[in-house]
């Protein structure tokens, strides 16, 4: 018997901590009866709310999410779960997470001021359940060891420009397809994760060269050698060793901090989730 | 100890352009051209020996005076030589900044071909006085509010002592315009080093720590 373990959190970036401003990004797994959901959320640099907004997002997806997966069973049972139906189900799902945003713009913030990201996974049975706006990566590592992107992160014009759940996007469906990606993965997992931007380079082959054109292409591929020996090796002995889920989002905070040099150069405040499925321990 | 390992991947790094557009008039003989010489070099240096600066920005330099003129096409610092600076003849600040304007435009076409994303490029102008009679101050003011809107490029204008701030407020929008404390430019391109990621995701100066360790927003009488 395997089951899931989770590293999750957020640290500032060295340009905000220069700066003396909060970690605008925030994170949080919520453990229910037979289902996980992981939430990240980036809140947008430029506004000065956007912490307050990643922060609530992410309480209120939860709460959301759950309701949906409760309501439609998908926890209970060996119902089948359509790309089609998720596709249509987070996006409302999604808007009323932006209404209860509204709802604290009401309380006397600016709804623009609480600009943030947001990506979804739930994780249930032997599948991902996956939903985003704006950009972050995810990915998952299957049996075979090989490691998969499960969503396409939206850059705008230039670097650090992206959507947001607050932008205008949900007035249309054209708007609403273009913006709002979804996805379920069925496979055979052994760990996945899902990160903001802060953390891509580390962690993302994200802009490689084309050794033919020398053009520069967002590949958006997994970079294997970050992941590999941590969740083959380290996190499991970790695991092994009966740390407590705060025993281990500490270790994790400190490796997001500065685990190697491009971790500890970044000016992008970091988060990532990363899940792992280890051997149940004998009790 | 974490006990946690992990490599990272080289990312190409994202160019960010940035276009310094110099005065070279006739005023700026003696002290100022060679204070702002040194401060060019010493930049020059500093981005050089940054690996992460020196792979994703790209240095550009205008020069106005009686004419204007891109002595340097955007270029990333192991690929040219930081020139020294001559100050004769009048001011064509305006055709100064609409040159540096053109080249971001020629910029911007090569980088959306070869380029996935990019940083918004900058405009830095450097002044000891303001633009000749006969330039487009109404026409430029015009350009540069709708292209401010369309986020098309940051611009900032520095002043050192004694640049007609009324004038360059005819064109510029005021939270804009900066004057350097004495001939501190080595000061500014110190920091300014550090500074181009946040100048480039679109905040003021002003909103950048440490800049007002050398400038003012305000004029100095």
């Amino acid at each position: 018997m395997q089951d899931w373990n989770y590293l999750f959190a957020s640290v500032r970036g060295k340009g905000h901590i220069e700066e003396n401003i909060p970690c605008q990004d925030y994170c949080s797994v919520f453990p229910h009866t037979g289902y996980t959901i992981c939430v990240v959320s980036d809140g947008a640099g430029s506004c000065e709310n956007s912490h307050i907004g990643s922060e609530t997002v992410t309480q209120s997806a939860n709460i959301h999410f759950s309701s949906l997966v409760e309501e439609k069973k998908w926890n209970k049972g060996k119902k089948k779960i359509t790309l089609e139906e998720w596709q249509q189900t987070s996006q409302k799902t999604l808007r009323a997470i932006r209404d209860d945003l509204e709802k604290i713009s009401i309380q006397g913030y600016n709804f623009k001021s609480l600009s943030c990201t947001l990506i979804v996974v739930i994780q249930i049975k032997n599948k991902l359940l996956v939903t985003h706006i704006g950009d972050g990566r995810a990915a998952y590592c299957n049996s075979n060891d090989e490691w998969v992107a499960m969503l396409t992160p939206y850059k705008g014009r230039y670097s650090n420009e992206t959507v947001f759940i607050t932008s205008d996007i949900w007035e249309d469906e054209t708007s609403l397809n273009k913006y709002i990606k979804s996805t379920v993965v069925v496979e055979k997992i052994k760990a996945f994760c899902l990160l903001t931007d802060g953390c891509e380079n580390a962690s993302f082959e994200c802009y490689k060269l084309d050794e033919e054109t020398q053009i520069p292409e967002d590949i958006n591929k997994p970079f294997k050698d970050f992941f590999h020996e941590n969740v083959n090796l380290h996190i499991p002995n970790l695991i092994k060793s009966q740390k407590s889920q705060q025993e281990l989002n500490q270790i994790w905070k400190s490796f997001l901090t500065d685990g190697n040099d491009t971790l500890k150069n970044e000016s992008d405040d970091k988060t990532m989730i990363l899940a792992v499925k280890v051997p149940l321990l004998e009790s | 100890m974490h006990g946690l390992t992990a490599q990272s991947p080289n990312n190409f790094q994202k160019p960010c352009l940035c276009i310094l557009a110099l005065d070279v008039s006739g005023s700026m003989a003696g002290a100022p051209i060679t204070e702002l010489n040194m401060a060019l070099e010493e930049f020059y240096q500093s981005i050089n020996i940054d690996d992460e600066a020196a792979e994703k920005l790209e240095i550009c330099l205008i020069t106005f005076a009686s004419e204007v003129k891109c002595i340097q096409e955007p270029a990333k610092v192991d690929n040219f030589k930081m020139p020294t600076l001559k100050a004769d003849g009048l001011t064509k600040l305006v055709d100064g900044i609409r040159l540096a304007i053109k080249q971001v435009e020629l910029r911007k076409e090569y980088y959306k071909k070869y380029s996935p994303q990019y940083s918004r490029p900058m405009i830095i102008v450097f002044t000891d006085g303001g633009p000749d009679e006969d330039q487009d101050i109404y026409g430029l003011s015009q350009e540069l509010k709708t292209d401010m809107i369309s986020k098309k490029y940051t611009l900032h204008v520095i002043g050192t002592s004694g640049f007609n701030y009324a004038k360059i407020a005819e064109f510029c929008p005021k939270e804009l315009i900066y004057q350097l404390d004495g001939l501190n430019y080595s000061r500014f391109f110190k920091w300014l080093s550090k500074s181009t990621d946040e100048i480039s995701s679109g905040k003021n100066f002003i909103d950048i720590s440490g800049y007002n360790d050398f400038m003012h927003q305000s004029p100095i009488n």
